[in-house]
């Protein structure tokens, strides 16, 4: 039983990846990161009068070393933020960029809630922040790097940073749907807790933008019934893309693109960190990616590694 | 206010989780050691993600993500902050107003958080909100617009979708704020907002 657990656990960490699979998860999220930062004037709050600050805990304070009324020195930790991250979206000291805007993010992004709340968790720099530390632990600068790292890696290496940063993604969906469960019980599965958050989120003139979805879910039982039973299906169906591949996976990519419009237009939450799921694509495999045309094109933007067939790397020996 | 235990298990899970990674980064790809780092790393890492859903607790950034989660309350309260001009009328801020202040934020702290504050600053607060939407308002109606998050229309939007009572600038009111009025506003989770009753929790000046 024990060494099909670690069999189990070793084939799902440490079988072999594609350098440029892992490469599209640096950028991708390093953009990411990129959007939310360069959209939030983040530096500013440091510097609200000081009664705002007055009900922030002093524990909130040293977990991430935000002390009011110094801007200015936020506004210098942002710009070296906008370096990193440009570095690990570029491949240039990818590594280290990585780890360093990771560092920064984990200071910067509770400013937005930290008056209210030290967990910014749904304001967008929660999976950047463990992405890009756990990427600069990997050679995800193998490929699609402008300076690529030193030493190619073996293809194990390339297959459990992608993975780690999948769940990451992953688990957000996971814990979503288990919170659910866990506050409500069985109550999470039946309609009218369901028609309760729509009408909540669908009837205040402030914080309401859709109008229509909404409501119309909520009029009819079965309708909110069919929802309160999608939602959690769909959160383990997302939750469950580390373990799928294929047309399975791409069917479940297209249908978690389907629910959070559907989130947007029925309960007026926009979940942009669902952009993350970008780094289930199998890029590596995606058709064209791999062609002659698109090889030499890469190449000739002095692009690197990655782009060779990921039938190769899966004959190299995964290592010990 | 102090450290909790909260803060110091949620401060000891990121720096396991960094210093590991930092760890492994020091070792070249390819290193004989990198496997068994590797799996030190995991192991720095997964119990985290497991912990924060089975505590029901944010970590940060090891998150529980309880989006829309748990039963609604029978009853909801929320305030809303309103501006008086010279004649007593009251009118309705734009969200965008408050920037780069985040009116997810804004609201529940004059919920939560601001009738604990010592008058002084409860006043404080209040004269630096007005300040920001009367120099809003007075912007919009010059034609300059609201406040714009830095990338204008290709910001990241919030979670929350606000309403916009000003439109672009067309809807601000006329008249010069100078008040504020802080109401609290309950209503049944089964009726709509509209249908609220109202208690006036703070007024400024």
């Amino acid at each position: 039983m024990t060494s099909r657990l670690r069999a189990a656990w070793e084939h799902f960490w440490f079988r072999p990846g594609a350098a440029l699979d892992l490469g599209a998860a640096r950028v991708v999220v390093s953009l990411f990161a990129l959007w939310h930062l360069a959209s939030r004037d983040l530096p500013a709050l440091s510097g609200l009068p000081a009664p705002f600050w007055s009900a922030v805990a002093a524990g909130a304070r040293w977990r991430f070393l935000l002390f009011e009324g110094r801007p200015a020195l936020e506004r210098g930790l942002e710009g070296l933020a906008f370096l990193a991250l440009g570095a690990a979206a570029l491949g240039v000291f990818a590594r280290p960029a990585c780890l360093l805007a990771g560092l920064l993010l984990y200071h910067l992004a509770p400013l937005e809630t930290l008056i209210f709340s030290p967990a910014p968790t749904l304001k967008g720099f929660t999976l950047p922040v463990l992405a890009l530390v756990a990427l600069a632990a990997t050679p995800c600068d193998d490929a699609l790097a402008l300076r690529p790292g030193p030493c190619r890696a073996p293809p194990w290496e390339h297959g459990w940073g992608l993975r780690l940063v999948q769940v990451f993604v992953a688990q957000a969906y996971l814990a979503a749907a288990w919170a659910r469960l866990a506050r409500s019980g069985a109550a999470a599965l039946g309609g009218a807790e369901m028609e309760s958050w729509l009408r909540l989120l669908g009837s205040d003139d402030e914080l309401t933008v859709f109008r229509t979805f909404g409501p119309w879910l909520a009029a009819e039982p079965w309708r909110a019934q069919v929802a309160a039973a999608a939602v959690p299906l769909l959160l383990l169906a997302m939750g469950a893309l580390p373990w799928l591949s294929g047309r399975l996976r791409s069917a479940t990519l297209a249908a978690a693109l389907l629910f959070h419009a559907a989130v947007l237009a029925a309960a007026n939450l926009a979940f942009t960190s669902g952009l993350l799921l970008l780094v289930f694509v199998d890029w590596s495999g995606t058709a064209g990616v791999d062609s002659p045309r698109a090889r030499a094109l890469v190449s000739s933007l002095s692009l690197s590694g990655g782009l060779r067939d990921p039938s190769a790397d899966a004959d190299v020996d995964p290592g010990p | 206010m102090q450290w909790t235990s909260l803060d110091a298990l949620a401060t000891l899970a990121f720096v396991l989780f960094a210093g590991t990674a930092a760890r492994v980064a020091l070792v070249p790809p390819g290193a004989p050691a990198r496997r068994r780092l590797a799996h030190v790393l995991l192991l720095a890492t997964l119990p985290w993600l497991a912990a924060a859903p089975a505590l029901q607790r944010d970590l940060w950034p090891f998150a529980c993500w309880p989006v829309a989660a748990g039963p609604v309350p029978a009853e909801i309260t929320r305030a809303r902050l309103l501006a008086v001009d010279a004649a007593g009328g009251e009118h309705p801020i734009d969200p965008r107003a408050w920037r780069p202040l985040g009116f997810d934020e804004l609201n529940p702290w004059l919920q939560l958080r601001f009738p604990a504050l010592p008058r002084a600053q409860r006043d404080a607060a209040a004269a630096w909100l007005l300040a920001r939407a009367e120099e809003a308002r007075r912007q919009a109606r010059a034609g300059q617009g609201l406040p714009r998050a830095r990338l204008g229309p290709l910001a990241a939007p919030t979670l929350l979708q606000h309403a916009r009572p000003w439109g672009e600038g067309e809807g601000a009111p006329r008249e010069p704020f100078t008040g504020l009025r802080l109401y609290l506003e309950t209503w049944p989770a089964a009726r709509s907002r509209a249908e609220a009753r109202r208690t006036l929790a703070y007024a400024f000046p």
